[in-house]
């Protein structure tokens, strides 16, 4: 079979592949809103999900059992699918955008902007006694400090690899610095900021879900239809531009887009790591590196590794381990794993 | 040489180019007609790579204007502009492992729509333009792993995969051994004749300028130093002025470099 044919045959595979993971994420969905402290059967789980889905009345069923599924279980387990998509797209972009397989969500600092929005808001929630929402907080800074990233990086020669990463290091140093120093003056009350920024999923609401979703969704639909032009731009800026590609517009529309992915998903779960860097990183080195597949593979698998993750740490920790602790204790030793079963790949 | 006469492909008249009071380009006129296969020569800062950012639009002159057939290059819609002009790099580096076929593959894009498939007519382009160029046996190797002389193998058939009408390669074959260089310059040669490809080519090996050009154009310090049939440019005086070395001639067969002056 010539390269050719493979090609062809390999398309109809990546197909599969993605019907087969969204078939694995229905199913874990189901089974995630019903298994608990209170036990929902699947079939009741399933149910209950599809009376609400078409807006039928529940007669038969126990208001406590709807409530736990609808109320409790299902927003959390949404935030962990679309986060999890999220960080993986967001991997996928900054990797080929950056021209660097180690680049991941966090690289541009966007991520250290939203915690220490977040961080702020816990510390003026606590010193004021106000209800200010961390998830509004933390998305305007990330916001914010992408424009700032950008800016400098435009000052300084331009949207180029290195002055982006440069400007994202600085202002990431800079904001981390600020958290600390919220930290030191919150005092006591420190660990609500600390569990914030290592990331966790628990208590979230269906308001979590209507921020992160439309995000995920409307980001990852952009960067799958431009998929093929930062697969040029992944040959350089000369070569791109010598093929049709108009490079800046299409890199200012990736940094966007990649960093609005990022804030959504610190926004609404903090720092979660790894999921980023990896799942984009293992689909390129055991499918292909064409953003056209990556991008929408590397969605599904990393809502679906997140989702797992996270019931994982509900249900095996009374004390619940952030999930962004366990995501980068497993991540990484796994991560070093694969990496070493590689020998001859390029980092 | 009467050849019949063949329609003008690319041309610049009087291009400036500098940097604050840095002067790389003064005043180049070069004219190319299809199916020319044109050298341009000249040590190095020459302002040989300028020229020919500027001639397939990377870069915008200060002064002057470079003309594809009627149109000014530099007003050509992108995609437009790659579906006529492709340029090659000397060291073009791809950081992410696609396979060699994938990476020749996107040459394609300037010809394709958002979502369209690959057609089976351009799978066959593809495949004839990698057994040509002596890719297709790399075709599933990432291009992450490949040598430096493969390395340009595969970008000199992603821009011929482009179907440009004007090829413009800056030192693209720098890293070929002698062999695949002549084997390169006579599939170039090849089309040129046969499909009136234009090629613009950068070359420090002098002896392939010689043997393989319709025309040489000399820079030196950013000015033209000659421009013409080989035999006509490459002079012992073109050498001694030029590139400051002793050279003796064999006329139609190439020269011998002496040593330095």
């Amino acid at each position: 079979m010539d390269g050719i044919q493979k090609r062809k045959k390999n398309r109809c595979k990546y197909i599969w592949i993605a019907f087969g993971l969204l078939a694995v994420i229905l199913l874990t969905l189901v089974l995630a809103v019903g298994i608990g402290a209170m036990q929902i059967g699947f079939g009741e789980s399933l149910r209950i999900l599809w009376l609400k889905l078409t807006g039928n009345a529940l007669g038969d069923v126990k208001a406590n059992a709807i409530a736990v599924v609808w109320e409790i279980r299902l927003p959390r387990v949404l935030c962990g699918f679309f986060v999890g998509m999220g960080l993986a797209v967001a991997g996928a972009v900054f990797q080929s955008l950056l021209g660097n397989p180690l680049a991941d969500p966090y690289t541009l600092g966007v991520s250290t902007g939203a915690a220490f929005g977040a961080t702020l808001a816990i510390l003026l929630n606590i010193l004021f006694a106000l209800s200010l929402s961390t998830s509004t907080f933390a998305f305007s800074f990330a916001f914010l400090t992408l424009i700032i990233v950008l800016f400098i990086a435009k000052r300084s020669g331009g949207y180029t690899t290195n002055s982006l990463i440069i400007a994202g290091i600085i202002i990431g140093a800079i904001m981390s610095a600020g958290i600390s120093f919220i930290k030191m003056t919150a005092g006591e009350d420190v660990s609500a900021i600390v569990f914030w920024i290592m990331g966790s999923l628990v208590s979230r609401q269906w308001s979590d879900v209507l921020l992160v979703m439309p995000v995920v969704l409307i980001a990852a639909t952009i960067a799958y239809a431009f998929a093929n032009d930062l697969n040029i731009m992944t040959l350089g800026d000369d070569v791109a531009q010598s093929l049709g590609v108009n490079t800046e517009r299409i890199r200012l529309l990736y940094l966007i887009t990649g960093s609005c992915l990022t804030a959504a998903c610190v926004s609404v779960s903090g720092v979660i790591g790894f999921v980023g860097l990896i799942v984009p990183h293992l689909l390129r080195m055991w499918l292909t590196a064409d953003n056209r597949v990556l991008i929408p593979l590397a969605g599904l698998l990393g809502g679906l590794l997140l989702m797992l993750a996270d019931n994982a740490t509900r249900l095996l920790s009374s004390g619940e381990i952030p999930v962004g602790v366990l995501t980068t204790l497993l991540g990484g030793p796994f991560f070093l794993f694969v990496f070493s079963k590689q020998p001859r790949r390029q980092l | 040489m009467s050849k019949k006469v063949l329609p003008m492909r690319l041309s610049a008249q009087h291009i400036d180019f500098y940097y604050g009071s840095r002067h790389i380009l003064t005043d180049i006129s070069i004219k190319v007609c299809a199916g020319e296969y044109l050298s341009l020569i000249g040590p190095n800062g020459s302002g040989k790579s300028t020229l020919f950012q500027i001639l397939c639009g990377l870069k915008n002159p200060k002064k002057g204007t470079v003309f594809y057939d009627d149109e000014a290059v530099q007003k050509m819609s992108a995609r437009h502009r790659a579906q006529c002009i492709a340029i090659v790099q000397q060291n073009a580096k791809q950081a992410m492992p696609f396979t060699c076929l994938e990476s020749i593959i996107l040459g394609l894009h300037p010809h394709q729509g958002r979502f369209d498939t690959i057609s089976d007519a351009q799978y066959g382009r593809v495949r004839q333009l990698m057994e040509l160029t002596d890719t297709w046996r790399l075709s599933e190797h990432p291009v992450t792993q490949l040598s430096g002389g493969e390395r340009q193998r595969v970008a000199l058939c992603r821009a011929l995969v482009q179907e440009p009408k004007v090829l413009l390669l800056d030192e693209a074959m720098s890293e070929l051994d002698i062999a695949a260089r002549m084997q390169m310059s006579g599939l170039l040669k090849t089309l040129c004749a046969d499909t009136g490809l234009t090629v613009m080519a950068i070359h420090h090996d002098l002896n392939l300028a010689y043997r393989f050009s319709d025309k040489i154009y000399a820079l030196k310090d950013g000015r033209c130093a000659g421009f013409g049939a080989p035999e006509e440019v490459m002079t012992e005086e073109l050498f001694r002025h030029v590139f400051s070395v002793k050279a003796e001639i064999f006329t139609n067969k190439g020269f011998f470099i002496q040593n330095t002056l």
